[in-house]
């Protein structure tokens, strides 16, 4: 093929956290780059959100039902409690269109997929950690490389932190940490009871501290500092949270960058010094090859698993997978009972608390504790076993005292946990992606074990577990290990580099090659592999 | 379906029940226009169910304490569970949402409803099977 008819160095496929960070990384390497992405947005909510704190916006606001609800009443949940189901209506447009586009079938597993302009980094919680030198090796990760890729990610997101008992968990020692953002008194009231039963506590293995979270305390460029409006999980007007559209709206002001929307990547096929991307337009299903020479998939890692598997034209091989076991603990501080409400609350994590029992940083289970408010009654209604009336003075009681602990559990494979490629001709693509999930009982009985200890070292700070909500295999929204790190050049793995193995021009930027998913939060840490693979792409 | 008018009536009893003030036009405008949503559509049976009990306001008390503590999936705890997030998110209504203050009588109350919640639960489970 003529050089000169390959318009693109590289092709990135997907604007989410690691496609960004991809695309970033080639175009400051002075490569030009197209992004090909789904692309979606929201196109009702933003406008509607008030540029008001939540308590006056509640007050004052007769279109409040309309982000608080949705214009079709999408944000009242009902049956069982699934992945996704939380989020907010002006957030539920991240998986609008995945079911119909992108289709995945499981009676075991239900992630949540994305196909927006930014990928789930829309609503992601901005938890950062920097993984272990143990956590890296088990990830399959390289650890000097890793370490610096942190430190260029952090300086481009904005992290901020504390230097606490949790600093060597968190991100906290990132050299260009901001300050961490205030407490609400359900972090306040937890963490003075931690600092009084620290010591018993940290000889068990727990720590607690501040999250480290990719939300900016300083301002930087056009990003403003974080506001307290307790809007957190409905609308990103300041900046302050981290997502990566804001990096890609940055790279399109960029001569060696373009930006393509609305397509669904089906496949790649390569020629011996390029790569035919085929794509599918969302609105009409015309289809449309792309050239490049080199092709960068970040697009999530069961997207990318479709694409290799499809690519590869092979619809049976099992793939394996990782996600990282996920549950609620719905808890209350009695301290707090009947406690004035903030005047600010946070929806964001409020505090991490890790359990490292054998000290060695390997296996660490972390729970993030978050305080309700903003989400409303509504939402804690249909989890309660009361009626509506005794259910809303209950509540009304509770509020100040609410304390969330999502808890995650590090993640290894096993035998019954893989997806599969399988032809379907009723789909937009003529298959789905299926996925069997099902954990050993050893991995359910050490999931039952962090729970359980987790509700012992809460109940020894004075928060009571209320009830653990098991939201369901995938919720977790942490996935990986698709495609295997391994240095054997075998099929469906990737070679250290990111480049899929077998392939002479295709990389893999997200997830995908995780051989291991540590509890503590992945996205940093995905984002940091996904600059390192874009660092060492050379064009021969 | 059920007629506009009809629904308006159930919203207004519903709000009655959980707020004990009167409803604003709002308020039912949106419970109509959450009618209209497929996720909302009940079948044959349900609505007839529902004609069974809107003559009869004193049955949602029964029937909330039945579908709380023994029917969460029930079509009516749906129903009721709409009616409130609809109510919450409207400005007349806010300060029926916002944190109590811990008073002794406030749990007396609560311990009180729990209880007394347990019988009209039963004879509510009763309605629901004779409506059935
Ligand atoms: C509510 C929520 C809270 C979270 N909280 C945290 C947290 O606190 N900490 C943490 O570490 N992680 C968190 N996560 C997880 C985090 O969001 C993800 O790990 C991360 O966003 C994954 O990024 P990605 O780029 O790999 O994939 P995605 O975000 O899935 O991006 C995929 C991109 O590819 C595009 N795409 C996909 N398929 C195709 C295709 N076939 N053709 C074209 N384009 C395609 C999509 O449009 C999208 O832009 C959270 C997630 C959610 C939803």
């Amino acid at each position: 093929m003529e050089d000169s008819l390959i318009r693109w160095d590289m092709i990135v496929v997907g604007s989410g956290c690691t496609g960004a960070m991809a695309a970033q990384t080639l175009v400051e390497r002075g490569f030009k780059v197209l992004m090909i992405d789904g692309g979606l947005k929201d196109e009702i909510y933003q406008s509607l959100l008030p540029d008001k704190d939540f308590l006056t916006a509640r007050q004052t606001d007769k279109q409040q039902h309309r982000y608080f609800l949705g214009d079709k009443f999408e944000g009242i949940p009902f049956g069982h409690v699934k992945a996704g189901e939380h989020l907010t209506p002006p957030r539920k447009f991240m998986t609008q269109l995945t079911q119909q586009k992108i289709p995945l079938q499981s009676s075991t597993f239900s992630p949540i997929e994305s196909l927006a302009y930014g990928g789930l980094g829309n609503g992601w919680g901005l938890g950062c950690c920097v993984f272990s030198e143990a956590e890296l090796k088990a990830c399959g990760l390289p650890v000097a490389e890793m370490n610096e890729a942190y430190e260029v990610v952090g300086k481009r997101i904005g992290v901020s932190g504390a230097k606490d008992d949790a600093a060597n968990y968190t991100a906290a020692r990132l050299d260009s940490l901001q300050p961490s953002i205030g407490l609400d008194s359900v972090g306040k009231n937890l963490l003075d009871n931690y600092q009084q039963k620290k010591t018993t506590l940290n000889r068990k293995g727990f720590y607690m501290g501040r999250p480290s979270l990719a939300l900016i305390t300083e301002a930087v460029d056009d990003r403003k500092p974080y506001p307290y409006k307790d809007f957190d999980f409905y609308s990103d007007k300041d900046k302050s949270a981290y997502r990566p559209w804001i990096t890609v709206d940055k790279l399109k002001t960029q001569a060696n960058f373009a930006y393509d929307s609305g397509w669904v990547v089906e496949s790649f096929e390569e020629t011996p010094d390029s790569v035919i991307v085929h794509a599918r337009k969302i609105s009409d299903a015309s289809k449309q090859p792309f050239m490049c020479k080199k092709l960068v998939l970040g697009s999530g890692v069961l997207g990318t698993a479709r694409i290799v598997l499809r690519s590869a034209n092979a619809l049976s091989p099992k793939l394996p997978l990782l996600s990282n076991p996920f549950s609620y603990l719905a808890c209350s501080q009695p301290f707090l009972l009947g406690k004035d409400l903030d005047p600010y609350k946070i929806g964001f994590a409020q505090l991490s608390m890790f359990l490292d029992e054998d000290g060695t940083n390997s296996y660490v289970p972390m729970g993030s504790v978050y305080s309700y408010r903003a989400m409303l009654l509504f939402h804690l209604l249909k989890e309660s076993p009361l009626d509506v009336k005794t259910a809303h003075l209950f509540l009304q009681f509770m509020m100040p005292s609410f304390t969330i602990m999502g808890l995650f559990h590090p993640e290894s494979y096993s035998a019954e946990k893989y997806v599969q490629l399988e032809k379907d001709n009723t789909t937009f693509s003529g298959d789905k992606l299926k996925v069997n999930y099902v954990p050993t009982a050893k991995e359910d009985e050490l999931v039952k074990r962090n729970e359980k200890l987790f509700g012992q070292a809460l109940r020894s700070l004075n928060c009571f577990v209320l009830r653990n909500i098991a939201p369901g295999h995938g919720a977790s929204i942490h996935y990986g290990g698709t495609l295997p790190f391994s240095d054997t050049n075998e099929p469906f793995h990737l070679l250290p580099d990111g480049r899929l193995c077998g392939s002479k021009n295709v990389y893999v930027a997200d997830g995908s090659g995780f051989t291991f998913l540590p509890g503590k939060g992945l996205t940093l840490s995905l984002m940091a592999n996904a600059h390192l693979v874009a660092k060492q792409i050379r064009l021969d | 379906m059920m007629s506009e008018e009809e629904l308006r009536q159930e919203m207004r009893q519903y709000i009655r029940y959980i707020t004990g003030r009167k409803s604003t036009e709002h308020a039912l405008q949106l419970f109509v226009r959450a009618n209209e949503q497929p996720s909302f559509l009940l079948n044959q049976e349900e609505e007839n169910q529902l004609r069974k009990i809107l003559p009869h306001p004193i049955l949602i008390p029964l029937i909330d304490c039945a579908t709380g503590l023994f029917l969460p999936n029930h079509f009516l705890r749906k129903r009721m569970t709409l009616a409130f997030a609809i109510i919450e998110t409207d400005t007349a209504y806010v300060d029926l949402f916002m944190p109590r203050p811990f008073r002794i009588y406030g749990f007396a109350q609560l311990a009180f409803r729990g209880t007394t919640a347990v019988f009209k639960a039963i004879i509510g489970r009763v309605v629901l099977w004779k409506i059935a």
